[in-house]
């Protein structure tokens, strides 16, 4: 592994976390980083990522706490079912065939995008609309739909879920706090499930550590 | 290393959400995601 690729990493990781402090959104970059440009298997750039996104949430969340844009209180339905969602997206993403995993991934990057281009259109019309916070239930049920995708498709959570509460009428700054927080309840069980189910090896993982990703060589089948 | 520069990466960012453009920022990372997906989509395909 050379120090080119280890500066690399620590670059595409600390742009990435940049961005997802700053909006929210940007994490689904890492999978598409880890395996598209490094080569790693498809399991393992989603076990690093989410081992990224329990950093990013977790660090993330103080500063929109510290100015109000985080109830933790309200934020409780989403994280039940998010918690949830994510046990059941990690095994989907566990059991697909790569192929399939890798068209899912970069759907719900598409997909995810647009979403935000119309989000910032609709934004525009509704800037001066008050900000509510939906029913526990209905946060509920968002978190566990938004965290199957993103467990399995290596998305953070707040790239679907940030424009989806703003869509339910929540703040944008609020919703990105909340879905900062959110991505935590998503990653923690998706590292887990990836890293003990999906056979990632101890070279891979102490890329996480070491930055000694992209020192595999070769491209398998599984790459993206 | 990794997660220590995305720490620091997601510190610096959330600190300073309130100072930058966020609309604009969110405006390129959208549009870039929709290319990159969009030419992957399109490789995986041919």
């Amino acid at each position: 592994m050379g120090t080119g690729t280890l500066a690399l990493v620590a670059a595409a990781n600390a742009l990435v976390g940049a961005c997802v402090g700053l909006t929210g959104i940007a994490g689904f970059l890492l999978p598409m980083f880890y395996a598209g440009f490094l080569g790693l298997a498809p399991v393992e750039g989603l076990a690093l990522s989410f081992a990224a996104f329990v950093v990013s949430g977790t660090l993330g969340c103080p500063a929109y706490r510290r100015t109000g844009d985080l109830l933790l209180r309200a934020s409780l339905g989403l994280l039940a079912g998010s918690f949830l969602g994510a046990l059941a997206g990690t095994q989907i993403g566990l059991i697909l065939p790569a192929d399939v995993l890798t068209v899912i991934l970069y759907l719900v990057v598409l997909g995810s995008g647009a979403s935000v281009l119309l989000r910032m259109r609709a934004g525009e019309k509704d800037e001066d609309a008050p900000a509510s916070l939906p029913a526990t239930g209905r946060l509920f049920v968002v978190g566990a739909v938004t965290a199957v995708v993103c467990a399995a498709s290596g998305a953070g959570g707040p790239v679907l879920v940030v424009p989806i509460l703003m869509l339910m009428g929540v703040g944008p700054r609020m919703a990105v706090g909340m879905a900062l927080l959110d991505s935590v309840a998503i990653a923690v069980p998706a590292t887990v499930g990836y890293l003990f189910g999906g056979g990632v090896s101890a070279e891979v993982w102490g890329a996480s550590s070491r930055g000694a990703a992209g020192t595999r060589g070769g491209r398998s089948s599984r790459q993206l | 290393m990794a997660l220590l520069a995305h720490g620091a990466g997601v510190l610096l960012g959330s600190f300073n959400a309130h100072r930058i453009n966020a609309p604009l920022l969110k405006g390129i990372v959208a549009v870039s995601s929709i290319a990159v997906a969009a030419i992957k989509l399109i490789q995986f395909a041919l």
